[in-house]
């Protein structure tokens, strides 16, 4: 060819294309004057284009015009549903209603347009789909029936019967009206919410929220809205929607213009991704409008993912402030900053301005959750107490930690250790034996040993196993005690003695003693010589059981604990280099090293442990726990998901993976399935302290009527653990009760004084009006808990607002020197950093202040908490312009607005017109 | 934060300025620009496709806009600078996803020439690396007969610009670049439909 003939071609392809086909053969026989090659080439050419449907493009101008309907009214499919008549054409093909003859009943029928392209396994996944919305029956929710084949004129149509509603898609009402009034929308946008909690509690996302799946039936204050093709249409897409063959594949999902910035990235979905699409329809319902749509499609798209969207009230005046903001909450970039239910969502939506609880100042209100955070110890249901002078037929029992007779704190840790690994076997036997109980042992270490006598209403239990360690001439010796925990009466007890050498198979010998005390069976597949990963060399194994009781004991506040089994894990290592649970202890040694220093060196010492524990044993469940941690603590959040569920798989007794698994789920925005997971734990064993966890994952999303009666559980079934009345206080005290939270909070410390329960009776008195009180109090849980900075800052705001300011700048100078000290040990710790730069505002020293803050920010730049403690040190320094700049940062990374509105140090600053431009006002 | 931004005011001077010499028609312009958009698009296409997870998506409008308002900012550039900014990106686009679908397992072929479609701009992922690697080949085919038509598609399907935006880039009218496009897709599709026939069989 030449490239005159490729100009003559393209000309009359050009001028010939869009006709008819008829006038298209006249018009190349036309142009052509009878040269034959040219006529090829140039019908060649116009055959690809017919062919080539969406080929380069969105849309596919020949096939979204076949509009011919593929049945007429009397056609019967599959033999059972008769067709009455067309409905239009929805997103993924024709619409009828038919009546399903079987039946006697109207349905809707969708027939997938036949050119979609179908695979095996599409069709595999469009069946799965509809076997899950099929589990789905709510007035909200259009119901799915089935799916059907039907084969007609040698082509086979695939069909979805549903629920036949005979209304408006909510994009058609919005074409016709513009926008829908505040009153309607909002039961409307109810409706929505309460449809799409309904799949989301049964684990189906929808996937493809958009106006175009909304039925509307009626209007006014009878208007009826349902939710159509929950993650059914994502499956099957027209061509003219396709915006990618992923979709073909069934990879990516969505319309483009509803998708989520996670969506567009090819993130894995979760309920956020529905929560951010609804956002946009509830945007679209009131303004008439999506954000950004006077831009091109795809810069409508695009900047979704970079902009911030221009306020709804800003499109819609007469919009207010709760439609506002709850809408702009919905469309957060970031998933974990949005609602973490629908639920809340439509609360949002309801509350009344000034009837949102009124969270007083921001730190305070931290005590008050960081005394929760402390909590949950808690124990065991006592369903009934038969008690027989032997042994009680319903064994609840909890091993305390196990003392050491002598001074050498190595063996005091390996005897700590030696009582945690006696309660993870027993608790294994919990599957066989569904008379025992017992107790986790997070729930253990907290209690004192050589506190008895609190322990069984403490914990809830009946029994109690004490042990202690005894070393003379190279025996090892156990004298345990099995004792009924009210009368303390010894019932039982054993003693295990085995020479030096033998250390290893010590943990074995105990366990069995323990068993036969307590006439329990054990299988012989559950006992093990060795436990798993273990080592037959004794000098390691003494080194290792000593190494990991530091480890179980070690906390932010006893570093020391961690160096020395850092220190002691490594000898372990050094006696047996293929001892798989001393590296993986020693990984999750380094991991929690990392966590307490920010210093990555510890993170890249823990990774090659946790590898070399896997290569030896790849099924060892904390190598996989450490793995987790360390993934975690990279950023890599999906990563410790799989590591957390493959360790939980590998041993699902136990308590701390499953905890650190709801908490990986809880932060991956993924909150449904750590809620389930919870929620499970405590349909499986409905202990005190599965409901502890229960209520502070409420707590955490600021659910406080689940959280009250989820602590209301765990105290019912432990009343005399003290942690779970203060969690309670402090979940009354964000609800604002505050006198309930006073009586449940002197509960509490009856029982057992504590700091948080302190603190948070405190906060109950100040939120009161009583200030001096409140100091007091502040001052006694200042007693129990010296080194927390936030008990002075909470101390320091006590008396300012009581009008002491000497006595404020002494608590505050307290509170700057307890940061100074952990600011020495993890320079790198940002929010340390900005609660040191806040203290130094608060004292007056603004270049300090100043100094500190910036290297903060250097490390850190989207915390919420460290912006809104920069906030206040540029307030305090006078700087208003950067102090509303990074208050604006602070509640777009999601902090909270009426703690904003409630903090004395912006008294003036609230005054200023800019700040109510800055939360979207 | 505020060091980032100030930072990206600095250099989108030089680009601003370069961007409102290409819109004049001044080629050297471009030369002077593509290092720079070059490193920021990079530098994106890596961290959005980096990671040991499979089937990765990327939007390649999402990435040239990034990149946009990472190097320019989002105040005071008119939509035809902006068009031209991507204009200088297309060709960028076409080589950084070429090279990364070609480290992939490029050739596994699967399905017809028909399912490369896009929204507006393409969608690539890991699964499709064999499209992009066929489409280069056909439009290096395509740019001996038609350079233009070439540089058509490349702007309408690398980055994403919409018909007014690719006239304006090549300063010629919305008309002929429908025209062209459409003579382009058709003689494309054709081209591909052969090579993955061959393939196949």
């Amino acid at each position: 060819m030449t490239p005159e003939r490729w100009v003559q071609i393209k000309d009359i392809f050009a001028s010939v294309v869009e006709l008819p086909p008829e006038a298209r053969r006249a018009g190349i026989a036309g142009l052509c004057q009878g040269d034959a090659e040219l006529e090829v080439e140039v019908e060649r050419l116009l055959s690809q284009h017919d062919d080539m449907g969406g080929f380069l493009e969105g849309s596919s101008p020949a096939s979204s015009k076949s509009t011919d309907e593929i049945f007429s009214p009397g056609n019967v499919l599959a033999g059972r549903y008769r067709i009455l008549e067309p409905l239009g054409s929805g997103g993924m093909g024709e619409v009828y209603a038919a009546e399903d003859q079987d039946l006697g009943e109207p349905v809707a029928i969708k027939v997938i347009r036949p050119q979609t392209p179908f695979g095996p396994g599409l069709l595999d996944r469009l069946r799965r789909e509809v076997q899950l919305a099929r589990r789905v029956t709510h007035p909200n929710v259009c119901r799915v029936f089935d799916l059907g084949h039907h084969q007609q004129a040698n082509q086979e149509f695939i069909f979805l019967t549903m629920e036949l509603i005979r209304g408006e898609t909510l994009s058609n009402r919005l074409k016709r009206e513009g926008r829908i009034a505040p009153t309607e929308a909002l039961l409307i946008a109810e409706q929505l919410c309460q449809g799409l909690e309904a799949a989301h509690r049964a684990s189906i996302l929808h996937r493809d929220f958009k106006c175009s799946n909304v039925m509307l039936i009626g209007s006014g204050d009878q208007v009826r809205a349902v939710v159509t093709d929950f993650g059914i249409a994502r499956l099957i897409r027209p061509p003219d929607e396709s915006q990618s063959l992923t979709t073909t594949h069934g990879m990516v999902a969505g319309t483009p213009a509803y998708m989520s910035p996670e969506q567009l990235l090819g993130e894995d979905l979760t309920a956020a991704s529905d929560i951010y699409s609804l956002g946009l329809v509830l945007y679209e319902m009131v303004t008439g409008s999506r954000p950004f749509r006077d831009e091109s499609s795809w810069t409508e798209t695009l900047k979704r993912l970079t902009n911030v969207p221009p306020a709804p009230v800003k499109v819609a005046p007469e919009l207010n402030q709760r439609w506002n903001s709850t809408i702009l909450r919905c469309l957060a970039r970031d998933p974990a900053k949005r609602f973490s239910s629908v639920r809340e969502v439509a609360e949002s939506l309801k509350r009344r301005r000034g009837a949102s609880p009124r969270l007083p100042l921001r730190f305070v209100v931290l005590a008050g959750a960081c005394a929760v955070v402390l909590v949950v110890v808690a124990g065991f249901l006592l369903r009934d107490r038969i008690w027989t002078p032997k042994l009680p037929a319903q064994k609840h029992i909890a091993v305390l930690p196990f003392t050491f007779v002598g001074t050498d704190p190595a063996n005091q840790a390996a005897a700590y250790e030696l009582s945690e690994s006696l309660t993870g076997n027993l608790s294994r036997l919990q599957a066989s034996e569904s008379s025992l109980w017992v107790v986790p042992w997070q729930e253990v270490r907290n209690q004192k040993p050589g506190d008895e006598a609190h322990a069984s209403s403490s914990l809830g239990v009946n029994l109690l196993l004490t042990g202690e360690l005894q070393k003379n001439a190279g025996t090892l010796r156990l004298l345990m005690e099995l004792k009924d925990s009210k009368s303390l009466k010894p019932l039982r007890s054993g003693t295990v003695a085995i020479p030096g050498s033998q250390i290893a198979t010590l943990e074995d010998k105990l366990f069995e003693q323990a068993s036969s005390m307590l006439q329990l069976h054990v299988p012989p597949e559950t006992l093990h010589n060795l436990p798993v990963g273990a080592t037959t060399e004794p000098g390691a194994y003494e080194f290792y059981e000593q190494g990991r009781g530091y480890l179980l004991r070690s906390s932010p506040a006893a570093l020391d604990d961690l160096d020395r089994a850092i220190a002691l894990l490594q000898k372990a290592i050094d006696k047996d280099a293929n001892f798989a649970l001393a590296y993986a202890n020693l990984a999750s040694a380094y991991a929690r090293k990392f966590r307490q220093t920010n210093d990555v060196q510890w993170l890249n010492k823990a990774k090659p442990m946790c590898q070399r524990a896997l290569s030896l044993n790849e099924n060892l469940a904390p190598a996989h726990v450490a793995l987790g941690r360390i993934q975690e603590a990279t950023g890599d959040r999906e990563g410790a998901i799989r590591e957390f569920e493959k360790a939980l798989q590998l041993d699902p007794t136990d308590d701390a993976t499953m905890t650190a698994l709801s908490r990986a789920y809880d932060s991956a925005g993924r909150f449904l399935q750590a809620e389930a997971l919870l929620k499970d734990a405590v349909r499986r064993s409905g202990i005190s302290v599965n409901y502890a966890y229960l209520g502070k994952f409420y707590w955490d999303h600021a659910d406080y009527a689940q959280a009250e009666s989820a602590f209301h559980n765990a105290i019912e079934l432990a009343p005399d653990n003290p942690l779970s009345y203060y969690s309670l206080g402090g979940v009354y005290l964000a609800e604002g009760k505050y006198k309930e939270a006073e009586d449940i909070l002197t509960r509490g410390i009856v029982i057992r004084p504590t700091a948080g329960a302190y603190a948070n009776l405190a906060l109950a008195r100040q939120y009161q009006g009583h200030y001096d009180e409140a100091a007091a109090m502040f001052q006694k849980a200042i007693e129990l808990r010296p080194d927390d900075h936030r008990n002075w800052l909470n101390l320091a705001v006590a008396y300012h607002l009581a009008g002491n300011r000497p006595k404020a700048v002494a608590a505050f100078q307290n509170a700057l020197q307890l940061t100074q000290k952990i600011a020495a040990r993890s320079p790198k710790d940002s929010g340390i950093l900005g609660w040191q730069a806040r203290y130094y505002a608060e004292l007056g020293e603004k270049a300090k202040a100043e100094q500190v803050l910036a290297s903060a920010l250097t490390l850190s730049h989207n915390e919420p908490e460290l912006l809104f403690n920069s906030a206040v040190v540029y307030e305090l320094a006078r700087e208003r312009d950067r102090a509303l700049a990074a208050l604006r940062s602070a509640l777009l990374a999601g902090y909270s607005f009426s703690e904003v509105q409630n903090a004395p140090e912006f008294d003036q600053l609230r005054q200023d017109k800019r700040y109510s431009r800055i939360n979207g006002n | 934060m505020s060091d980032k931004i100030r930072q990206s005011e600095d250099r989108s001077q030089p680009i601003t300025a370069l961007l409102a010499r290409l819109k004049e028609g001044n080629k050297e312009a471009e030369a002077k620009l593509i290092p720079l958009v070059y490193n920021e698009l990079h530098r994106l296409a890596r961290h959005y496709m980096r990671g040991e997870r499979t089937g990765h998506t990327l939007q390649t409008s999402a990435l040239v806009n990034e990149a946009y308002l990472r190097l320019i900012g989002e105040h005071g550039i008119d939509w035809k600078n902006r068009a031209h900014f991507f204009g200088v990106c297309a060709q960028i686009m076409r080589r950084i996803l070429v090279d990364h679908a070609r480290t992939r397992d490029a050739k596994k072929r699967g399905g017809t020439a028909q399912k490369i479609s896009l929204e507006n701009a393409f969608v690539y992922s890991d699964e499709q690396s064999w499209q992009v690697v066929a489409l280069h080949e056909a439009l290096n085919k395509l740019a001996e007969w038609d350079a233009r038509q070439c540089r058509i598609v490349e702007l309408r399907f690398f980055t994403g610009l919409d018909v007014e935006e690719t006239a304006e880039v090549l300063a010629i009218s919305p008309t002929t670049v429908k025209r062209e496009f459409q003579h382009a897709k058709a003689w494309l599709y054709g081209e591909l439909s052969r090579s993955l026939g061959k393939e196949d069989s």
